[in-house]
């Protein structure tokens, strides 16, 4: 019975951390930064991308 | 004991009964059972010599409740509930069903992790909150309000530790809080799932179909993160400490799970919940350099004492004799068939609890049960049933548990109006359906278990 409540316990624990406390910032933010659907056309050449960085 | 002592004592229970549920001018609920204890001991129905015993029941039960209380003041303190707050609303992704899912879970999960009452406290303003920032009207707040408080209030059933009443009735059939798991973790589980269900179906046309959508804007850039919400007060940036909510949701649970582990080895309930409860304390003081001031505050330390003044009062009832009429009436029923035992005292203790509060109802029931001679499984099966009426029955009118009565406080300091009317016209349809399923799915089980 102790290991099937902490079994319990660890299960409802991850599923609140995961559905109430962990913020849907995650898969936005790495939206934002690499779109990996973005055509490839619209990406910079390693040149252009040179150039801009200096 | 002769019969005049006990009309007295049946009036000054019901007096008691009276001034806890009406709490005129909004006095605390100890105070009217203070002096219904004061007068059953200076009377001398119960005897001054049953005092150390009494607090023995009580006390370990009311400082487990205690201990999660103060966990859940240091959460609120970090800002653990309103992140939630604001999360939940969120997720739900402009959803009036699945914001509804949301919050139903959430309850479900606090009485997990604390206990009913704390839940009802906790939850209730988060509702109240997200509601209202949403416009909600009026009809469209009540399914997410009472079936959150409903929720929340059931779900104390399958594990002992989130009720006071439970704990303290563990206490005198002398059950461990395993084998109390076991037995009613299944059925309890099952009953609480149909209500859910049956709140869903009941409610399904009066859930707003589309919600505002608000997406949280958090900002990375600093140490702890920070967030603004569209919906919130537009000056108030909040941060967010991760760490934290990590480590703190990490002991509550790792708390709970200790209760079971631990308990086994003979660790009081009471020590391993308070260890949590100063671990949590500690480490905020570490972090954020915040002291014990607000917890000594806010922690309601009368549960204590009101726990000890209702088991004298139910103490008073059992020396003169009103229990011997449960024992005489009901033995006979119960004794060999444990369908009856469940049906019967499952029903009688959600009439008991409607009638008088479910705290001394489930005293009354167990001591009853406890002086029926029953014999191994019978005797659990009685005993699990008070249960299922205590917690589950209690709630078809809302002086059948104090979380319920606190509910009502709660919306009404939020200007928010809902009448018993409404609260009965819910609960009696979702209520006794509830309740007869986790009956007979506890009668299974059990019979399932020991047959």
């Amino acid at each position: 019975m102790e290991i099937f409540m902490f079994l319990y316990f660890s299960l409802i624990g991850t599923l609140f951390f995961h559905f109430f406390l962990k913020p849907p910032y995650y898969q936005e933010s790495r939206k934002e930064l690499f779109d990996l659907n973005a055509p490839r056309r619209e990406l910079l050449t390693k040149s252009e991308a040179a150039k801009v960085n200096g | 004991m002769d019969s005049m002592q006990a009309i007295w004592m049946a009036i000054i229970f019901s007096l008691t009964i009276i001034f806890m549920l009406w709490r005129p001018n909004g006095i605390n609920e100890t105070v009217p059972t203070t002096i219904g204890a004061s007068i059953t001991l200076l009377a001398g129905i119960v005897p001054f010599t049953d005092i150390l015993d009494i607090f023995d029941i009580v006390s370990g039960a009311s400082l487990t409740i205690i201990s999660t209380i103060m966990m859940s003041i240091v959460l609120e303190s970090i800002g653990f509930f309103r992140w939630i707050a604001l999360n939940i609303v969120s997720r739900s992704k402009g959803s009036g069903l699945r914001l509804y899912i949301y919050i139903n879970l959430l309850c479900f999960f606090m009485t997990m992790f604390f206990n009913n009452d704390g839940s009802i406290l906790i939850t209730t303003p988060i509702i109240i909150h997200v509601v209202s920032l949403l416009k909600f009207t009026a009809h469209q707040k009540f399914p997410y309000l009472i079936s959150g408080a409903l929720i929340a209030t059931a779900a104390s059933a399958p594990i002992a530790v989130s009720n006071i009443s439970n704990l303290i009735a563990l206490k005198i059939v002398g059950l461990s809080l395993n084998d109390y798991i076991e037995m009613m973790f299944v059925p309890s589980m099952i009953g609480i799932f149909i209500m859910g269900l049956l709140l869903l179906l009941y409610f399904r046309r009066d859930l707003p179909k589309e919600i505002l959508k608000t997406p949280l804007k958090l900002d990375k850039s600093s140490s702890n993160f920070s967030y603004s919400h569209p919906l919130d007060q537009p000056d108030r940036h909040k941060s967010i400490d991760w760490w934290m909510f990590k480590v703190c949701l990490f002991i509550v649970i790792l708390t709970r799970v200790c209760f079971f582990a631990l308990s086994s080895f003979g660790i009081p309930l009471e020590w391993i919940g308070l260890t949590g409860a100063f671990l949590l304390i500690v480490i905020r003081w570490k972090r954020n350099g915040i002291g014990v001031k607000d917890i000594i505050l806010k922690t309601p330390w009368h549960i204590l004492l009101f726990a000890f003044n209702m088991y004298v009062l139910v103490y008073g009832l059992k020396n003169v004799g009103i229990n011997d009429f449960l024992v005489t009436n009901l033995t006979g029923y119960i004794q060999d068939d444990p369908l009856y035992a469940s049906f019967i005292m499952g029903t009688i203790l959600t009439v008991f609890s409607n009638l008088f509060n479910n705290l001394p109802a489930v005293m009354i029931g167990t001591l009853a049960i406890t002086e029926m001679g029953l014999e191994g499984y019978m005797l659990q099966i009685a005993y699990l049933a008070n249960v299922m009426g205590s917690d589950i029955g209690a709630l078809l009118t809302p002086a059948g548990t104090l979380a319920t009565l606190i509910w009502f406080h709660i919306l009404k300091t939020h200007s928010i109006r809902i009448t018993w009317g409404q609260y009965l016209k819910v609960t009696f349809i979702i209520i006794p359906i509830a309740l007869f399923v986790s009956l007979l799915s506890l009668y299974l089980w059990i019979t399932w278990l020991f047959v």
